[in-house]
């Protein structure tokens, strides 16, 4: 039995090898709460229970936000009905052209369980920094208008609230949810 | 990203990129030509609003080609951007005047690199239909190809 016990007690304390970079040691996720679609509340704290994937992007990015937002699709898709546990969350820093009910339109387009929030630009750039993370409106001469330099990171909060991993912009679907799902297996 | 290889080392590691690159003995390639392959376009629901495309391009000649400039008749504007991540993860978008591709090279057009931006879309780009992209090179031709669109 005793044999038995250490083995389950090493088992137990092997450490996972994540695909994504992990924080070591985890700790609380910062606190997040932003305005959504439904004229509430997003907050983060609340996700108890949920993986959360959050990415900061903007609706009028071209490139990086909705690759990523594909590709979680594609996450969303192979976790199956675990995905009703993980929550994914797409943050505007862009709120002068991103309403709660146009961010909620664009991510709808990916996945309508996705969720999109945001905030006032002093409330995003204190959860950015809390995340040491930035955005900055950065004129091109494009014809689209402004851009906006932001992280193309994806933030990776576990169950119980803490910051656990980060993913770098994309990342293989594969990896992502076996991650997933050793979060969600209480790793 | 982008990604430029000699034709030789494209031989070399095995790749297939189609006929255009099909060996012979000698392991040149038989690709004479500057080629568009793989176009595609990102999916958008609204009308008037901006999405991105890919392409890769295959340099076969022996001289280098300037892409000077996009249009297409689905898209108000198309513009040339690159995509850039610095070393802490930050995004950076940078508009360009043209695309180079050396002489008997490829660059491929990808999702955090080189990519045309069609603003202000005429319609609905609906996942399966195709775009037609024209591009104007610095000798004066213009060269097109058809887009698929993707989700």
């Amino acid at each position: 039995m005793l044999g038995i016990a250490c083995a389950a007690l090493v088992i137990g304390c092997k450490p996972v090898a994540f695909h994504g970079t992990a924080y070591e040691p985890p700790a609380a996720a910062p606190v997040v709460v932003l305005d959504n679609a439904a004229g509430g509340k997003f907050d983060l704290a609340d996700q108890h229970g949920s993986v959360v994937l959050l990415f900061f992007g903007y609706t009028h990015c071209p490139d990086i936000c909705p690759t990523t937002l594909s590709d979680w699709k594609r996450v969303k898709s192979a976790l199956g009905r675990s995905a009703s546990k993980v929550r994914f969350v797409f943050v505007s820093v862009d709120p002068a052209r991103d309403d709660p009910a146009t961010l909620h339109a664009y991510v709808s387009r990916f996945d309508p369980d996705f969720i999109g929030a945001t905030s006032d630009s002093s409330t995003l750039a204190r959860i950015e920094k809390s995340f040491h993370v930035e955005s900055t409106k950065e004129e091109t001469g494009s014809a689209s208008g402004y851009v906006v330099t932001h992280p193309s990171q994806t933030f990776v909060v576990d169950k119980n609230g803490n910051l656990r991993l980060l993913y770098s912009f994309g990342m293989k679907t594969s990896d992502v949810v076996a991650d997933i799902r050793e979060l969600q297996s209480g790793a | 990203m982008t990604m430029s290889r000699s034709f030789g080392a494209v031989a070399c590691v095995g790749i297939v990129l189609s006929a255009v690159t099909a060996c012979h003995r000698d392991s040149r390639p038989v690709a004479t030509s500057f080629e568009l392959h793989d176009a595609w376009v990102r999916a958008d629901p609204d009308s008037g609003s901006t999405t991105a495309g890919y392409i890769r391009f295959v340099n076969g000649t022996q001289d280098t080609v300037v892409v000077s400039n996009f249009s297409s008749d689905d898209a108000r504007v198309v513009e040339l951007h690159q995509t850039s991540i610095d070393a802490g993860g930050e995004t950076h978008m940078t508009k360009l005047d043209t695309l180079v591709i050396a002489p008997s090279h490829i660059v491929v057009m990808r999702p955090g690199g080189y990519h045309f931006m069609l603003i202000g879309t005429t319609h609905a780009f609906a996942p399966g239909a195709m775009i037609r992209i024209a591009m104007h090179l610095s000798n004066g031709a213009i060269v097109s190809t058809s887009a698929r669109v993707k989700q």
